[in-house]
């Protein structure tokens, strides 16, 4: 009885269904041909599939899209600032006194490295930073891409694939892939002029762009975005009162000084032989300022007192040079099969200038501005990839070639140089350069290949694989897959899953990088500093060549979608990372045994880390979203979404170190800082609510944003900084059809993050110099109010 | 309480097809109320979709109870070229690139308007083409080949679209 109660309520339920179906499909029937050309549809993504891009609420795997039209209402002009906005998760902290990474800022991905997500420009691999960065702060040890060096105004959308697929991309799809989709054809020209500045008076920016279109054939295009963007520093350093009672200012905690040139193009020629010839450019030069910890006239008083009576504050100015071409030919050949070749070329270099600063060890003739050496990073890539349909099948093939290339060329001399009977440190202070012994070229290539099959087997069930294989000329070969399943039980509820292996190959800086120091006490010189992996002495102290990192993934979810102006996805996924590179903490002789101190004096060093493959992690959590869109009596159309981000991630298990060390300098190795900043650095829990509202010429932003609390330790003391709420507003107004003034403000509330507590020190606590933790993920700028005029053309 | 475990779970079946895919089947029954054809005498509306159906039960759901140009409307799905019969509407799917030439010339020789989201597909010979930018759908149309056709379209649908040429530069 029970069960035909049942069938007849299912029955029922359908037939009701079916009717509401009809009347669901013909609402934009009677509407006039002006207004259905004014009907938004469905944002699509390309991420994720080989197959044709598809409605993201459609997508087998979890994806998020931010559109232009988000992005210039973010009021943003830093790619990863957006992302941070829109993406619960994504994490964007603004780490100051960094060593140079303030110019190229790490982000991280549900709790996982920049270098752990594979970052794509219309779909291939966009390279690298030659920047390592090293010093204590989130993102420590790695190498991902530097999003902004990518102009915003270029970009018609962003995908954001929130799975792992290194089994169809490749290395580093661990965390997922970020897809960057440059605006293509039929778009306006567009001027834009960005003014900003803090409650402080610091940190103003001046930001202006260009996007020109020039319409080809066939919807061919030439599209070119030109971009300068000049931003001061910002400081919220405490008073120093270390010599001054009253304190003084004496330093910089805040946002860098920078200066950024960017260009981009993006190019698409259709041919009348149904062939189309692509090519995608982005280029960024970059010129910072960032500051180094305050010297004290105490640290060094007979030379200081005849150079810096007042003591000194070193500065990092690098140059940041960042380059990408990508030219290809897309067609169709044979029975509809679809093909696209392609090469891409990416290039970045840091170059090291310090100022302001003294070499110790040459005296008062120390020159104060130093060259202080060069990181470069070359990508190449050419793939081919094949697409064809067999009716529910669709199969994807491709082959691809990687050769990448790293470099350290060392400083000036007087940048590295120990001289002179004095002691002390080699090279300039507040960044040594790299010296002759650090220089290195190396490089490596692979080769790839991939099939990926998607069947769809019925308008219930679609399946999808993928299988990968990789050979890497230094640590050889790698097979990964992934197997997708989605089940739509009802017209609007899907349900989908996916299972898949993943790797991220060491980086050729991770295994090169090498950036030491002398220290001379006494008698005694010492080498201080990273290590090459390679070095004789990181490998007499266990150090070996570097493995991939292997990753193990597993999603499952659902999606329902009401109508089309409602949507609900509700994910968990989970990551397994075995063998996870990290930058060892450092090997002191006076925290080693007795074998190890030998060890350390035969090879003269002292202070050393390097990188090794030292832990296993897991990271799971789950993701939220609801959109909704709506449009009141009144005309007013209002879309408002929640999104919600839980991710954990727990260190399983830590490696027996290899070697000299023993398994009992495992704490040395992965020392309590860094198991605190990879379980509890960043915040678990991430909520986005967001809210647009357009009437007539007005727009309008309401958003609010949670940061979960965190965790920082400062010299074995761990201080937590409690969750924090920020608020986003902008209005605009569209004063004809062609010029719209918005003003706006970022965390308009001027809401702080907490302070450190008591730590112990005299430099770092809530009425010190450094205040504020660099973990941060919303920074420490306060709110920062802007106003934006742009004119289409 | 079962009325109310109804309600519940209404939602649950609602459609949520694609909102392009709507509109655009919207778009092949909006058109005709535009287009004049020389034969207007035919007793049904047809439309024909060739090669792959992008649209599912769309069209039937759409136009099964409804009329176009006051006349009944027939629904057709072949794969190739040679079974295309007579039609007032044909909607080429992106698969038939490589044959588009040849549809569009036996298309047109029997005044059957042309309709595609194909790239270009104004600017190769097509009649109406539809394209996104920006998540909005947007016409472009070929008025020489309306009118090699014999299809007279009227000016309300022009004023809305952007009109080229065969083998327009742009």
């Amino acid at each position: 009885m029970k069960l035909f109660l049942s069938l007849l309520l299912l029955t029922s339920i359908s037939l009701l269904a079916e009717n509401i179906l009809l009347r669901d499909s013909t609402k934009y029937y009677d509407k006039s041909l002006e207004e259905l050309l004014n009907i938004e549809t469905e944002v699509k993504a390309q991420v994720g599939t080989r197959s044709d891009s598809r409605d993201i609420e459609q997508a087998l795997s979890p994806i998020d899209v931010i559109t232009a039209e988000q992005i210039d209402q973010t009021g943003y002009t830093e790619l990863g600032k957006v992302l941070q906005r829109f993406v619960p998760g994504f994490n964007f902290p603004r780490a100051s006194i960094a060593g140079g990474s303030e110019h190229s800022r790490p982000f991280t991905l549900r709790g996982l490295n920049s270098d752990q997500v594979l970052v794509l420009i219309n779909g291939k691999r966009y390279h690298n930073s030659a920047h390592l960065h090293t010093t204590g702060n989130i993102g420590r040890g790695t190498t991902g891409v530097d999003l902004n060096t990518i102009p915003l105004r270029s970009i018609e959308r962003i995908e954001i694939l929130r799975d792992g697929a290194a089994a169809q991309y490749g290395s580093d799809a661990i965390a997922g892939i970020i897809n960057i989709i440059l605006k293509g054809y039929g778009l306006e020209n567009r001027i834009t002029a960005t003014f900003g500045t803090t409650p402080e008076g610091d940190g103003n920016l001046k930001q202006t762009d260009l996007f020109y279109s020039y319409p080809l054939k066939y919807e061919g295009f030439v599209n070119v975005t030109a971009e300068v963007k000049d931003r001061e520093e910002t400081n919220r350093a405490g008073l120093d009162t270390r010599d001054d009672p009253n304190g003084i200012m004496t330093s910089r905690d805040g946002d860098p000084k920078e200066r950024d040139y960017l260009l981009a193009l993006n190019a698409e020629i259709p041919t009348d032989a149904l062939n189309t010839y692509y090519a995608t450019g982005i280029f960024n030069y970059r010129k910072g300022e960032s500051a180094s910890s305050f010297r004290r006239l105490a640290d060094n008083p007979v030379l200081y007192s005849q150079v810096y009576p007042n003591g000194f504050l070193p500065l990092i100015t690098p140059t940041i040079l960042s380059n990408s071409i990508t030219l290809g030919v897309k067609g169709i050949v044979g029975d509809n099969i679809k093909w696209d070749l392609s090469h891409t070329v990416g290039y970045s270099s840091y170059h090291y200038y310090v100022e302001d600063s003294i070499n110790d060890s040459m005296g008062p003739t120390s020159p104060t501005s130093f060259d202080a050496g060069e990181v470069q990073f070359r990508q190449h890539v050419t793939s081919l990839d094949l697409t064809k349909k067999y009716k529910k099948l669709t199969v994807a093939s491709g082959i691809e070639w990687r050769y990448e290339d790293y470099s350290i060329d060392s400083g000036e001399y007087a940048s590295y140089a120990l001289e002179g009977p004095l002691g002390g440190s080699s090279g300039s202070i507040g960044f040594s350069g790299f010296n002759p012994h650090d220089a290195v070229n190396a490089n490596r290539q692979n080769y790839a290949a991939y099939l990926d099959l998607t069947y769809r087997y019925n308008n219930r069930f679609t399946i999808g694989s993928a299988l990968r294989y990789e050979k890497y000329s230094d640590f050889g070969e790698t097979l990964n897959g992934k197997l997708l399943l989605a089940y739509r039980a009802t017209p609007n509820l899907l349900f989908r899953g996916s299972g898949s292996t993943g790797f991220r190959a060491p980086s050729l800086s991770q295994s090169y990088y090498s950036h030491t120091y002398l220290q001379r006490t006494g008698p005694n010189t010492r080498r201080e500093g990273t290590l090459n992996v390679y070095s004789p002495a990181a490998i007499a102290l266990g150090a070996k060549d570097l493995k991939a990192e292997e990753s193990t993934h597993a999603t499952i979810g659902l999606v329902y979608q009401p109508s089309s102006d409602t949507s609900f996805t509700l994910d968990y996924f989970y990551t397994k990372i075995d063998n996870r590179i990290m930058l060892s903490g450092l090997i002191r002789s006076s925290l080693v045994t007795p074998d190890v101190q030998a060890i350390l004096n035969s090879y003269g060093v002292d202070n050393v880390s390097f990188f090794t493959n030292a832990i296993d992690t897991e990271t799971n959590g789950i993701d939220l979203r609801i959109k909704h869109k709506l449009k009141l009596e009144n005309g007013t159309k209002i879309k408002l979404t929640a999104a919600y981000n839980y991710t954990e991630t727990t260190i399983i298990s830590i490696h027996d170190t290899l070697g000299a060390l023993g398994p009992n300098n495992d704490d040395l190795v992965v020392n309590s800082y860094e198991q605190q900043m990879i379980e509890n650095g960043q915040p678990k829990e991430s909520i986005k609510l967001y809210s647009h509202y357009k009437y007539r010429d007005y727009e309008g932003l309401l958003n609010l944003n949670k940061y979960g609390s965190f965790n920082n330790e400062y010299e074995g003391i761990v201080n937590n900084f409690g969750a924090m709420w920020t608020v986003d507003a902008e209005l605009s107004l569209h004063a004809t059809k062609a010029i719209t003034f918005s003003v706006g403000g970022h965390n308009i509330l001027n809401t702080y993050p907490d302070k450190w507590g008591d730590v112990g020190s005299d430099v770092a606590g809530g009425d010190k110099i450094i205040q504020y933790s660099s973990y941060s993920p919303t920074g420490y700028n306060g709110a920062f109010y802007y106003m934006r005029l742009a004119i289409t053309f | 309480m079962k009325r109310l475990i109804l309600l519940l779970l209404l939602p649950l079946f609602l459609n949520a097809a694609s909102v392009e895919r709507n509109l655009e089947a919207i778009f092949l029954g909006r058109f005709p109320d535009f287009i004049t054809w020389p034969n207007p005498d035919k007793e049904t509306f047809t439309i024909t979709i060739i090669d792959e159906n992008p649209f599912n039960n769309l069209l039937y759901d759409l136009y099964g109870e409804k009329k176009i140009k006051g006349k009944k409307v027939t629904i057709k799905y072949i794969q190739y070229l040679n079974e295309l019969e007579e039609t007032d509407i044909l909607f080429i799917t992106p698969s038939k690139l490589k044959n588009l030439p040849a549809i569009l010339v036996h298309a047109h020789d029997n005044s059957m308007l042309t309709i595609s989201d194909i790239r270009g597909f104004a600017q190769r010979g097509g009649i109406i083409q539809l394209y996104i930018v920006l998540q909005k759908i947007r016409l472009k149309i070929n008025h020489d080949a309306s009118l090699r056709a014999s299809l007279k379209i009227s000016s309300p649908l022009l004023s809305i679209s952007e009109i080229v040429k065969d083998g327009d530069a742009k």
